[in-house]
């Protein structure tokens, strides 16, 4: 039933090569969650830490449409994001291939369920960079109030403030009703500045008896070091180069954090939205939606924020469709 | 269009604070500019000499402030279309900020004496030129060089013009540490790489389902790495694809599949240090299906 994810990236360049373990656990993970629906609710366990990294916001260091270059002094800058880990956090696990082209580490972790499932989500601050507590905080599922991850003095507790080399265990049910794509992000002391350098990723619930699309492409609105970011990155090249395939089933998870309002364009097709079509849709911070198509139209094409400003400073990028 | 007009203002405000830091055109202390088109700053870092002004100006439709991160200045509110000017007495890093959009930073740099590397790697044995700016009728600058043991020898010696603008051209031999010396004052250090005199050709031809990419290094140089380096259209990159090792010709050869077209080109970085050398960039075209005149569409 699941359909191998390595093999049906055929673009003429292929993303970096999965160290084997990491696709098994990928492709084991996919294949629970592309099986038949009606196996009845399932629990869901993930590790997740939040650890240092060096991330450069403009890999190419290049505006290779307008012909700008940057130095790496202006584009890297050591932050602290989250990482998905396999049981106990020994070991990193990449995202699955399939999700969000060659996209890694922001937005953090991409976490799947279907509804009726629980979601039991094991967190570690491994943040020996910078020191700060963390948390996890998350969007449009049920979760009890020592699940909120949300720091409030005299009232929150340890789930809201995780000190370096602490652990929480967040308890969510994605109850009735939250098929669709939600953000989670840090809501620790230090939120602001640690969702700045990059704390937020996604859940990405099916419904009850929804297939698994089969390209999954991860749109994160955001700034960092200046520029205008889609998953942490700035400018064509450098955001995700997304590949699907004529006849695919593409489903496109869109989100913001941060200060500002966007506007998630896809040059070349369009779709449904409350009964009419649109090829543009505003998302503003913490909001979050999915579109989805079979893909039609081959070629390659941009999708950007409409925000010229925002366009102009780094948030757009390629799709790439083969026949 | 507007893209385009708005970088243009964005590099000509760019171009602006550099000129100003390096050659202004008055004999009094410098203006530098610095806009803010957007919640960002441009450009978020600029080089000034002590005594020197920093202006700001909100290009945005968004109200903007300007705070030093030591709390020793703050503009109060910029709304659109409104300009900040600073002093800058002391020299130094000055980290600041817009505190209502708190991502939003940038950093003055406050020096002495300013010199800057050259755009570009210079190539062994040019001439090339060190540009900088000093306090007017601070004197003459001396440029000095770092030798091996890191002490710093006198190269050259210029008279800076009436605005303390000066250029000292020099001769190329190795990459080193360079900075400038001026009645007391002294640049912060800038290192220039030197490219080696080294030319690095390669030849493609097709060998069956193969194409064949001999590299040679002019003068050889035997035992040394090159990198093959393939064009990312996707990426707008040059990508590491494989290194090898020169032979005692300084030769080597790379293959590539001809399954679809490449841009390559091979990169020499010499293994005692400078700046690379790259060789020109070829093109190996795919292979044509067996009956010669390839498939159309």
């Amino acid at each position: 039933m699941a359909r191998l994810g390595a093999s049906r990236v055929r673009g003429p360049e292929r993303p970096r090569m999965l160290r084997r373990s990491t696709l098994a656990a990928a492709l084991a993970a996919l294949a629970v969650l592309c099986a038949p629906a009606g196996a009845g609710a399932a629990v869901r366990q993930f590790w997740i830490a939040a650890t240092p990294t060096t991330w450069n916001v403009v890999p190419n260091q290049q505006d290779a449409m307008m012909h700008m270059r940057y130095s790496r002094a202006d584009t890297v800058l050591p932050t602290v994001v989250y990482e998905r880990y396999d049981r106990g956090w020994r070991h990193v696990l990449r995202d699955d291939p399939r999700i969000s082209g060659d996209n890694d580490r922001i937005p953090g972790p991409i976490l799947h369920a279907r509804e009726g499932d629980r979601l039991v989500i094991h967190f570690k601050n491994l943040d020996t960079l910078l020191r700060r507590p963390h948390s996890m905080h998350f969007h449009g599922l049920r979760y009890e109030p020592s699940s909120d991850g949300a720091y409030l003095p005299g009232f929150s507790g340890r789930d809201a403030d995780v000190k370096v080399g602490g652990t929480w265990t967040y308890r969510l049910t994605a109850q009735r009703g939250s098929a669709g794509f939600w953000p989670y992000h840090d809501h620790g002391p230090d939120m602001t500045p640690s969702i700045m350098g990059g704390m937020y990723g996604g859940l990405s619930i099916l419904g009850p008896h929804e297939r698994a699309p089969d390209r999954e492409l991860v749109v994160a609105f955001s700034t960092m070091k200046g520029f205008m970011t889609i998953d942490g990155r700035a400018f064509v090249g450098n955001t995700p180069v997304f590949h699907a395939h004529v006849g695919d089933l593409v489903q496109w998870d869109v989100m913001a954090m941060g200060d500002d309002f966007h506007t998630f364009h896809v040059h070349g097709h369009r779709w449904r939205q409350n009964g009419i079509t649109v090829d543009t849709r505003t998302v503003g911070p913490a909001e979050s939606f999915r579109v989805r198509w079979r893909e039609d139209a081959p070629g390659t094409w941009l999708y950007h924020c409409h925000v010229e400003g925002h366009m102009e400073h780094g948030m757009i990028g390629l799709y790439r469709v083969f026949r | 269009m507007r893209r385009r007009a708005l970088r243009t203002a964005g590099a000509a405000v760019a171009a602006l604070a550099l000129g100003a830091a390096v050659g202004a055109g008055a004999a009094s202390a410098a203006d530098v500019g610095v806009a803010i088109p957007g919640q960002y700053f441009a450009p978020a870092r600029v080089q000034v000499l002590v005594g020197d002004t920093v202006t700001w100006h909100n290009d945005d439709q968004s109200t903007h402030d300007i705070v030093a991160a030591d709390g020793s200045f703050d503009s109060g509110l910029l709304t659109p279309g409104a300009s900040f000017s600073h002093a800058y007495d002391a020299a130094g890093a000055h980290p600041y900020l817009c505190t209502i959009h708190r991502g939003m930073r940038g950093e003055v740099d406050v020096v002495d004496l300013a010199l800057q590397a050259p755009a570009g790697a210079p190539v062994q044995g040019e001439r090339f030129a060190l540009r900088g700016r000093a306090q007017a009728g601070s004197g003459p600058v001396t440029l000095e060089r770092a030798g091996p043991d890191g002490a710093f020898a006198a190269v050259a010696t210029v008279d800076p013009a009436a605005d303390g603008s000066f250029s000292a051209p020099v001769t190329a031999d190795a990459t080193a540490d360079w900075r400038a010396v001026a009645g007391g004052a002294v640049s912060p250090t800038v290192r220039v790489a030197v490219a080696p005199r080294v030319e690095v050709r390669v030849r493609v031809r097709a060998h069956g389902p193969l194409a064949v990419l001999s590299v040679a290094t002019i003068p050889a140089r035997p035992q040394e790495r090159v990198v093959l380096q393939l064009y990312s259209r996707e990426h707008f990159l040059w990508r590491r694809s494989e290194v090898a090792r020169l032979d005692q010709r300084g030769r080597t050869t790379f293959s590539l599949e001809r399954d679809r077209p490449h841009r390559a080109r091979v990169l020499y970085a010499p293994a005692g240090g400078g700046a690379a050398v790259v060789s020109r960039p070829v093109r190996v075209a795919p292979r044509r299906p067996a009956g010669g005149l390839g498939r159309r569409g």
